[in-house]
């Protein structure tokens, strides 16, 4: 364990990716990201951003290069090991990705069920969470029947529920305005100050900015200089 | 376990048109089955009241004593399919001989000196085991001082035959139930596929996606067959003033058919979901 704590929580060896057949999206990536940090992953649209991420919660399987992230080398994890690897992390998506039959609490609350949490825990975490992101009105809602930026809330409420290791949140402020969007940054490094690493991909520049937080910029697939 | 049931009737909610269909096509199923075993009784029934002479007659041996021929009928009886057995001398054959060819009495004269008919049991069997004689004639050949034995073998394999084209048109149905429900368990899981990945990006298990749908199958099984002995029920009662009473399935044969639809279910939810629930 001691070792594990000296370990960072994101390391990314030489990674490529390509969806189809030479065409790569990234190239050679390199990048380490410490237990405890909080980490702007920035970078004009097609960048790269959300396949970055998507490498990091084994959405993707790199075409080469090696990661690891929380202590699981994901080139070498088994399938009926990665529920278990998922459950550390918390997931913004980009497209929310949100249970359409579910309400706003039992999509939250999902997260946690998966983990077979007990359920007063359950009610107790998903109450808080819904109150921190703003969506206690709103929590019997389904989600075609919420704003885009209700449903963006949903999602982060749903990644941090579990109080996950990390959170990878990708574009986790696209449908907010810019005070709510501060707010959830606030909330963010909230969660940081209580050791929860944090990985949000942006291009909300000003955002960025107003936070001085450490940076990585990607473009056309390459991490620049830092 | 409530989370688990309030998915399952969720995932049965949304599988729309298709759960529909396939409870459908079970409850007809049921009620094809319910027939064919109806009928089959039927046939046992009829067979049992129809029937004027003992359907296995067990020839003895010339010149046993009386204690030896009572000895037989004993161990006869004791066999678990007999119910009932009548001994029949030489003299009550020749009898039963002599009425047959009333009409052509000259055939038979002189045989009261020396009678060539054998002494024999005529043998009444229990009704369920109807259609399964020859597990009685093994039994009956074992017996020391038994030399022939006859049976109605053609009433017999009547029987067989009944019930085997029952059993075979009960499995084949069967099988076309396993294969509804697989369809429609690997039609919902197609059109949730997105919902499945989001539940595995969220740290699901396979299992843990794969019960409900398990128990979707189940519920629509049982909901089924069901539902089709209701259904089947009510005809009959409807149809009763035309044919006269028309007998039911006993209730084990009710509880039976409706926990095949159950187990049909399961099976229709356990194949197709491997494949289609991966990472
Ligand atoms: N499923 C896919 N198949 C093929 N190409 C893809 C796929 N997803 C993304 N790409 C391509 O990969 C490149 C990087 O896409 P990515 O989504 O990672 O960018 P991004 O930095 O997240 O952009 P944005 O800020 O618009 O979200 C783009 O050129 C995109 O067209
Ligand atoms: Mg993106």
């Amino acid at each position: 364990m001691e070792n594990l704590q000296e370990n960072p929580m994101i390391q990314m060896f030489g990674v490529s990716m390509q969806y189809k057949r030479d065409v790569e999206v990234l190239h050679n990536i390199n990048m380490d990201v410490e237990k405890g940090e909080f980490v702007f992953l920035v970078g004009p649209s097609g960048a790269g951003k959300s396949t970055v991420l998507k490498l990091l919660y084994r959405g993707l399987v790199p075409s080469s290069g090696s990661i690891v992230v929380a202590g699981y080398n994901l080139s070498k994890i088994r399938n009926s090991k990665l529920p278990h690897f998922r459950r550390r992390l918390g997931v913004v998506f980009q497209d929310f990705k949100l249970l359409p039959h579910k309400t706003v609490e039992q999509n939250v609350a999902f997260s946690m069920r998966v983990t077979g949490a007990r359920r007063s825990q359950i009610k107790k975490n998903v109450e808080r969470c819904l109150n921190w992101t703003g969506l206690k009105h709103r929590k019997n809602a389904l989600p075609e029947d919420i704003s885009g930026g209700e449903q963006q809330r949903t999602s982060i409420a749903r990644a941090i529920v579990n109080d996950p290791t990390l959170i990878l949140a990708d574009e986790p402020t696209g449908n907010l305005d810019p005070r709510l969007s501060l707010e959830i940054m606030h909330l963010f490094e909230r969660l940081n100050t209580r050791g929860t690493t944090v990985l949000v991909a942006t291009h909300d520049i000003n955002l960025v900015e107003q936070m001085e937080k450490r940076v990585i910029r990607i473009e056309k697939g390459k991490i620049l200089e830092e | 376990m409530a989370y688990i049931w309030s998915e399952t009737f969720s995932n049965i909610r949304h599988s729309g048109l298709i759960g529909i269909l396939s409870v459908i096509v079970i409850a007809l199923t049921a009620m094809v089955v319910s027939v064919l075993l109806m009928v089959a009784n039927y046939i046992h029934a009829e067979l049992n009241i129809v029937k004027q002479s003992p359907l296995i007659v067990a020839f003895l041996q010339e010149g046993l004593d009386d204690d030896t021929r009572q000895d037989i009928g004993e161990k006869i009886k004791a066999l678990p399919q007999v119910y009932s057995t009548l001994y029949v001398s030489k003299k009550d054959a020749l009898e039963k001989t002599r009425e047959m060819f009333s009409d052509q009495e000259e055939i038979l004269e002189g045989l009261e000196d020396f009678n060539p008919l054998p002494e024999s049991y005529e043998i009444e069997l229990k009704a369920e085991y109807i259609g399964s004689e020859r597990i009685l004639v093994s039994n009956l050949k074992a017996i020391p001082g038994i030399e022939d034995i006859q049976y109605a073998q053609e009433t017999s394999r009547f029987v067989r035959n009944i019930e085997l084209v029952t059993l075979f048109i009960g499995i084949i149905l069967g099988l076309a139930s396993v294969v509804i429900i697989c369809f429609s368990i690997i039609v919902t899981t197609y059109i949730r596929r997105d919902e499945i990945v989001i539940m595995r990006l969220v740290g699901a298990t396979g299992l843990f996606i794969r019960i409900p749908l398990l128990l979707q199958g189940i519920v629509q099984g049982l909901l089924g067959s069901g539902i089709g002995m209701a259904c089947l029920y009510g005809i009959l009662y409807l149809l009763a003033p035309r044919f006269g009473h028309i007998n039911f399935l006993p209730p084990i044969y009710i509880a039976a058919v409706v926990i095949a639809g159950g187990l049909i279910g399961f099976i229709g939810g356990a194949l197709p979901l491997r494949r289609f629930i991966k990472a």
